[in-house]
C-alpha cells in the first residue's frame, strides 16, 4: 500500500515536473463580453480576434499578472479588464508590427510569492515579450529582479514611490505615484489657505507611502498623523486623536474597502472641516458606503469613475469608457482598468517604434517615449526615467457625483 | 479630558463588540466544553444578512436582527448537527473540533465573498446622529451596542444559571454520561448550544455593520480579539467575556491614541499574551492548563 | 469483508522490502529533476518553494506532530528568518551563510523564549498565544522602517556562493535547499527514534503520567518549540536569499494557517506526511487557478473534511490502515501474540 502511494507520488512529481503545459497559464477571465485572452503556451494557436493581421504570423504575447482573487480582487480584475480592452482594440487595428496580440494572466493572490511564480511562469512557460504588471508595490519590487534579468519589459500599476527608485532596468510606471498625489494636494491647500494639515493612513505600502509622500512636500506640516490596520475597521482611538489637534483638514489615504468606514466615521466622530485624499475616492464602493458623507470630499487623481460615461469631461477617457461598457457590461469597479489600458498602450507603441519585440530594443524605445498620449494625460520617460507621469489632478464631490476641483 | 473620556466610550464600544463575540465563544465552550473557531465568521455572517434583509429588501432593523438571529442560529445548529456530533462520536477532542473549525471559518469566508462580493457592503444605522453632553460626542449606534452587550450577558447568564434549559446544558458539559442516564437529549442539547452562541455573534454583527460595514474580512480580526476577550475574562465565565472584551476595547483604543496607532492590534495581543502568559485562568478564574 | 482481503494480500511481503528503495528512489529522483527538467526556471523555483515550505513544515511538525503542540504562528519564524539573514547580509555585510546561520540561532532564541512560559498552557490557549506573537512580529516587521524596512522591505539580498561558486540560478540554489531538506527530514527521524523524541511522544499523550515518570515538561517541549523554531528560520532565510526581497506581506497569520494545514492534510508525525502536504497544497494553488474564485471553498472544506475524517493526514491513515493489517494478521496468527506493530515503531521510511 504504502510503495503503491510511494509510487503515484513520484509520479505526481514526475508529472508536474515534466510539465503539463495545457494547465499552466491562463484563468479565465471573468467579464461578460468577449475577451481575447487565449491559452497562450503554445505558438502554433493564433488569437482568437484577428481581423487585419496574418494569421500565420507569430503573435506578440502580453502576459498580465495581478490579484484576481483576495481582498483586492475587485481592483485586479479591473485591471486585467483594461489591458484585455486594449489587447482587444490592437487586434482589431491591425495588432503590433503587423502581428496578433496574445494576452496571458496570472493570478498573484495579493502574496510576493505568487507574484514572483507568476513572473517566472509567464517568461519561461508563455515566452512573453512584455508584461503589464500588478497592482501591489512590494510585488513589483519583488518581480522587477527577475524581468531584468529576463530583459522583459514590465509596465507596473503600483502607486508606492520606492520601486522606482530601486534602479530596475526593465520596469516603468503606467501611472503617477504618492509623491504626484501629494503635489496636488499640496496645491488644493495653498489655494484654500489650509496649513494644518493631519493624515490618517492606511498601514501598509500603499497608505504609508502616501503619507510618507504627504510629509516630504515642502510648505505641507503635518501636524498629526494617525494610521489604521487595514483589516480593522474601527477608527475612533485615531480619530478623536487626530481631533484633539488643531487642524484645517483632514487627509485620508486609503484604500476602498477602508475609505467608506472612514469617511463616515470622520463625520459620526464630528469633524465637519474639510476632508481630502487619493485615488482611493475613485472607487464606487466608497460612495455607497459613505454616501452622503463624501459631499465636499476633494481627491487628487489622474481620473475617476463617472456616474456614466458620457459624464466625463475628457474625449479619450469617454471613449476608452464607452468600449469598456459595451465590452464587459459595467463600468470599471476601480481605476486600475485605466492604468492598465495606458500600459499595454505603452508597451504597443513602444515596440512599434523600435520596430520589433525584443527587449532591449523596447527597453530602449521606451525610454525614449516623449509625448505620448494616454487616459492618464502625456506620457514622459525621456525625462522621467521609470516615472512617466509625474503630476496629478484634483477633483471634488458634490452631493456623490464628482466635478473636477474649482468648477 | 474630553478626548480621553470620548476614547474611553470608543473603546468600550469597541471592547462591547468583542465581549459578545467572546461571550459566544465561552457559551459554546462552557455548554459543550468544545471550541468553535469560526464565532468571528458568525458575526461577519449576521452583519451581512443585516445588510440583506435592510438593503435588498428593505425590511426593518427589528427584523433583520431578527431574522438574523434564526439564520444564524440554524446555520450554527447545523454545522453542530451535521460536523461536530459525528466527530464527537467517533472519539475527537477539542482540539480535533477546533482544527476541523479552523477549516469552516475559512470555508464561511469564502463563501461570503462569493456570494456577496469582496466590496464592503453599507447598512444604515438603527438610530442616527449623535448624542452631545457638553464637549463629549457619541454617535448613537454605539449606545444600542454596549446596551446590547450588557443585556445579553445578563440574560445569558440568568439562563444558564435559572432556567431548566440552562441547566441541562451545564449538566451535559460537566457530565454527559449522567445527563443521557437522567434522560437529557444531550445532542440536541449541544446543538441547541451551538446555535445560540451563534445567533449571539451574529446579533452583534447586525448591531455593528452601520459603523464596520459588511465585509468578508471581518470575522477574522474580530474572531481572535473575541477569543482573546473570552480568555483574558476568564474562558467559559459569561461575564469573564464581558469585562476581557471591555478591557481589551479600552486598551487598544486607548494605545492607539497616546501611544501609537500603528502598534494598535499589537496592544490587544500584547494584552491577551500578558494573561495567557502570567494569569491563564483569566479574570474570574478558569480551567487553563493541561 | 474488506479486512479479510487486506489480510490476504500479503501487504508486509511488498512493503518492507519497499522501504528502502523507495527512500532511496524518491531521492536518487530529487537529485534528478534539475536535470529533468532543464532550463525551466519556472518549475525549478517552485521545487525551491516547496522546499523551503518542506522544512518549515517539518519543524512545525516536530511540534506539533511529536509534541502536541498547536502553533498558528510559525509565520513569524519563518519571517524572523528571513529578516536577520537579510538584515545581516545586506545592511551589516556579512556573508550570506553566516547570515543564515545567525538567522537559526535568532530562531532558536525567540522560540526558546516564547516556548518557556507557554508550555503548560492547553492547546487553544497556546495557539492564542501563537496567533497573539505572530500579529506582533509581523507589526514589528512592518512598523520598523529605518531597521527592517517597514513596508518597503528589504531587497538586492545576495545570493550565496560556495567557494566562489555563486548559487544565483533557481538549479543551483534547489541543491543548496535540497541538502538542508534532507538534512532536516534525517534529523527529524533521528529524533523520532531517539529516547528524547519519545519523551516527547509521551508527554503528547498524557502529560501527566509522563510527568509522573520523570519526564520534564517544561524542557523536553522548550527544546521542541527551539527546534521547530529553527526549523522556520532556516526555510526563512533560505526564502529571503531566493527571491532576494522580503517584505511583512510574506509572513502573515495566513501564512501561519497554511503551513498548519500543510502539516494536517499531509499527516502529523510521519516523516513523509509533510512531503505529501507541502506538495499536494502548493501544487494546488499553482494548477488550481481555474478555479480562482473557489480556491478558498475548497481549501476551507479540505481541512474539515481532512480533519474530520483523516485525522492523520493521508500519510498517517495510509500508516493506520496498514499498522492495523499487521495487527490483525498477528492476532489471526492464533499463537497468542502480544507484539503488535504500533504506529510508532513503524519506520516509515
Amino acid at each position: 500500500m504504502k510503495r503503491i502511494m510511494m509510487l503515484v507520488l513520484a509520479s505526481l512529481l514526475l508529472l508536474t515536473a515534466c510539465g503539463d503545459s495545457e494547465d499552466s497559464s491562463t484563468t479565465e477571465a471573468v467579464s461578460d463580453g468577449e475577451t481575447t485572452t487565449t491559452q497562450g503556451t503554445d505558438t502554433t494557436a493564433p488569437a482568437t480576434e484577428t481581423t487585419a493581421p496574418e494569421a500565420e504570423a507569430e503573435p506578440v504575447v502580453f502576459g498580465f499578472f495581478g490579484p484576481l482573487t483576495g481582498p483586492t480582487a475587485q481592483a485586479g480584475n479591473a485591471l486585467l479588464h483594461g489591458a484585455e480592452l486594449r489587447v482587444k482594440e490592437l487586434n482589431e487595428s491591425g495588432g503590433i508590427l503587423g502581428r496578433p496580440v496574445e494576452l496571458v494572466t496570472c493570478d498573484d493572490k495579493s502574496e510576493p510569492e505568487d507574484g514572483v511564480t507568476c513572473v517566472q511562469r509567464l517568461i519561461d512557460q508563455d515566452g512573453v515579450d512584455a508584461i503589464v504588471g500588478t497592482l501591489h508595490s512590494p510585488i513589483i519590487s519583488a518581480t522587477a529582479p527577475i524581468v531584468g534579468e529576463n530583459e522583459v519589459p514590465m509596465v507596473g500599476a503600483g502607486t508606492g514611490v520606492a520601486w522606482c527608485n530601486e534602479g530596475h532596468e526593465y520596469v516603468w510606471r503606467e501611472t503617477a505615484n504618492s509623491d504626484a498625489n501629494a503635489a496636488a494636494i499640496k496645491q488644493a491647500l495653498q489655494e484654500s489657505d489650509w496649513s494644518n494639515l493631519g493624515v490618517l493612513y492606511q498601514n501598509d505600502d500603499y497608505g504609508a507611502s502616501g503619507a510618507e509622500s504627504l510629509e516630504a512636500i515642502e510648505g505641507i506640516e503635518v501636524v498629526a498623523s494617525e494610521t489604521y490596520n487595514p483589516a480593522d475597521r474601527d477608527y475612533s482611538g485615531q480619530i478623536i486623536k487626530l481631533l484633539g489637534a488643531d487642524l484645517d483638514v483632514i487627509a485620508v489615504w486609503g484604500l476602498g474597502d477602508t475609505l467608506g468606514p472612514v469617511t463616515n466615521q470622520l463625520r459620526q466622530q464630528g469633524w465637519d472641516g474639510p476632508i481630502i485624499g487619493a485615488e482611493g475616492y475613485t472607487l464606487p464602493e466608497v460612495v455607497e458606503v459613505a454616501g452622503e458623507n463624501v459631499d465636499g470630499v476633494i481627491f487628487a487623481s489622474l481620473y475617476y469613475i463617472p456616474e456614466e460615461a458620457a459624464a466625463y469631461p475628457e474625449e479619450n477617457v469617454r471613449a476608452f469608457l464607452e468600449s469598456y461598457v459595451a465590452e464587459f457590461g459595467e463600468l470599471p469597479a476601480s481605476d486600475n482598468a485605466y492604468r492598465a489600458y495606458d500600459g499595454a498602450t505603452i508597451l504597443a507603441y513602444a515596440m512599434e517604434q523600435a520596430g520589433s519585440v525584443d527587449g532591449s530594443a523596447v527597453k530602449d524605445a521606451i525610454n525614449a517615449i516623449s509625448g505620448l498620449e494616454g487616459l492618464a494625460g502625456t506620457f514622459d520617460y525621456a525625462t522621467g526615467g521609470c516615472e512617466g507621469i509625474q503630476t496629478s489632478k484634483l477633483w471634488e464631490y458634490e452631493g456623490t457625483s464628482v466635478t473636477p476641483y474649482g468648477q | 479630558m474630553e478626548a480621553f473620556v470620548r476614547l474611553v466610550i470608543a473603546g468600550l464600544m469597541a471592547g462591547s463588540v468583542y465581549a459578545l463575540v467572546g461571550l459566544s465563544f465561552s457559551f459554546v465552550y462552557k455548554g459543550t466544553n468544545l471550541i468553535n473557531w469560526a464565532q468571528g465568521e458568525w458575526f461577519m455572517l449576521g452583519g451581512f444578512v443585516g445588510f440583506t434583509v435592510l438593503e435588498v429588501f428593505h425590511f426593518p432593523f427589528w427584523s433583520a436582527i431578527v431574522i438574523a438571529a434564526i439564520v444564524i442560529f440554524l446555520a450554527g445548529f447545523g454545522v453542530y448537527r451535521l460536523l461536530v456530533h459525528r466527530m464527537v462520536q467517533r472519539g475527537a477532542k477539542l482540539l480535533d473540533v477546533l482544527l476541523a473549525t479552523i477549516g469552516l471559518s475559512i470555508l464561511l469566508q469564502n463563501v461570503a465573498m462569493l456570494i456577496w462580493g469582496t466590496s464592503v457592503r453599507s447598512v444604515p444605522p438603527l438610530l442616527k446622529g449623535t448624542l452631545s453632553l457638553g464637549a463629549i460626542i457619541v454617535p448613537r449606534q454605539y449606545m444600542i451596542i454596549f446596551f446590547t452587550t450588557v443585556v445579553a450577558v445578563a440574560l445569558l447568564y440568568t439562563f444558564m444559571q435559572r432556567t431548566d434549559f440552562g441547566t441541562a446544558m451545564r449538566a451535559a458539559a460537566d457530565n454527559p454520561y449522567a445527563a443521557r442516564v437522567v434522560g437529557i437529549p444531550e445532542h440536541l442539547v449541544n446543538a441547541t448550544t451551538w446555535g445560540i452562541g451563534a445567533a449571539i455573534a451574529g446579533i452583534a454583527g447586525v448591531m455593528v455593520a452601520p459603523i464596520f460595514g459588511a465585509y468578508f474580512f471581518l470575522g477574522l480580526t474580530v474572531g481572535i480579539k473575541g477569543f482573546a476577550a473570552a480568555v483574558v475574562g476568564g474562558f467559559g465565565r459569561p461575564y469573564g467575556a464581558l469585562a476581557g472584551g471591555l478591557i481589551l476595547g479600552v486598551v487598544e483604543t486607548l494605545g492607539a491614541a497616546y501611544i501609537s496607532s500603528a502598534w494598535k492590534d499589537g496592544f490587544a495581543m500584547a494584552v491577551l499574551v500578558l494573561f495567557l502568559l502570567l494569569r491563564p485562568h483569566g479574570l474570574f478564574r478558569a480551567e487553563a492548563f493541561d | 469483508m474488506r479486512r479479510l482481503a487486506l489480510e490476504k494480500l500479503n501487504l508486509e511481503r511488498w512493503v518492507e522490502p519497499a522501504r528502502r528503495p523507495v527512500r532511496y528512489g524518491t531521492l536518487a529522483l530529487a537529485l534528478l529533476l534539475p536535470a529533468i527538467l532543464a532550463g525551466n526556471n519556472y518549475f525549478i523555483l517552485v521545487l525551491c518553494l516547496i522546499g523551503i515550505y518542506l522544512l518549515v513544515v517539518t519543524g512545525l511538525d516536530i511540534l506539533y506532530g511529536f509534541s502536541g503542540q498547536v502553533s498558528l504562528g510559525h509565520a513569524a519564524f519563518f519571517g524572523i528568518g528571513a529578516y536577520v539573514s537579510a538584515m545581516a547580509s545586506t545592511d551589516l555585510g556579512i556573508s550570506v551563510w553566516l547570515s543564515m546561520v545567525l538567522a537559526v540561532i535568532a530562531g532558536v532564541i525567540v522560540g526558546a523564549i516564547l516556548a518557556w512560559p507557554s508550555v503548560k498552557l492547553v492547546h487553544h490557549f497556546l495557539a492564542l498565544v501563537t496567533i497573539g506573537f505572530g500579529e506582533i512580529v509581523r507589526l514589528l516587521f512592518l512598523n520598523s522602517r529605518e531597521v527592517t524596512g517597514g513596508f518597503e522591505g528589504i531587497g538586492n539580498i545576495p545570493a550565496p556562493s560556495v567557494g566562489g561558486f555563486e548559487l544565483d540560478s533557481y538549479s543551483r540554489y534547489y541543491y543548496l535547499v535540497l541538502v538542508f531538506v534532507v538534512a532536516g527530514m534525517v534529523v527529524k527521524r533521528n529524533l523520532r527514534n531517539s529516547t528524547w523524541g519519545r519523551k516527547l511522544v509521551a508527554v503528547r499523550e498524557n502529560a501527566t503520567a509522563a510527568e509522573a515518570f520523570g519526564i520534564p515538561l517544561l524542557s523536553t517541549r522548550t527544546i521542541a518549540f527551539a527546534i521547530s523554531a529553527a526549523y522556520g528560520a532556516l526555510g526563512g532565510a533560505l526564502y529571503a536569499h531566493l527571491i532576494s526581497y522580503i517584505s511583512p506581506g510574506s509572513f502573515t497569520f495566513n501564512h501561519s494557517t497554511l503551513f498548519l494545514t500543510m502539516v494536517l492534510i499531509g499527516g502529523y508525525g510521519t516523516v513523509w506526511g509533510p512531503i505529501v502536504g507541502v506538495t499536494t497544497l502548493t501544487l494546488l494553488t499553482e494548477y488550481g487557478q481555474r478555479f480562482e474564485q473557489y480556491q478558498g471553498v475548497f481549501f476551507g472544506l479540505a481541512i474539515i473534511i481532512v480533519v474530520a475524517a483523516m485525522p492523520r493526514g493521508i500519510v498517517g491513515s495510509l500508516e493506520d490502515i496498514y499498522a492495523d493489517h499487521l495487527r490483525q494478521k498477528s492476532h489471526r496468527g492464533g499463537r497468542g501474540a502480544t507484539v503488535v506493530a504500533t504506529t510508532e515503531e513503524v519506520d516509515d521510511g
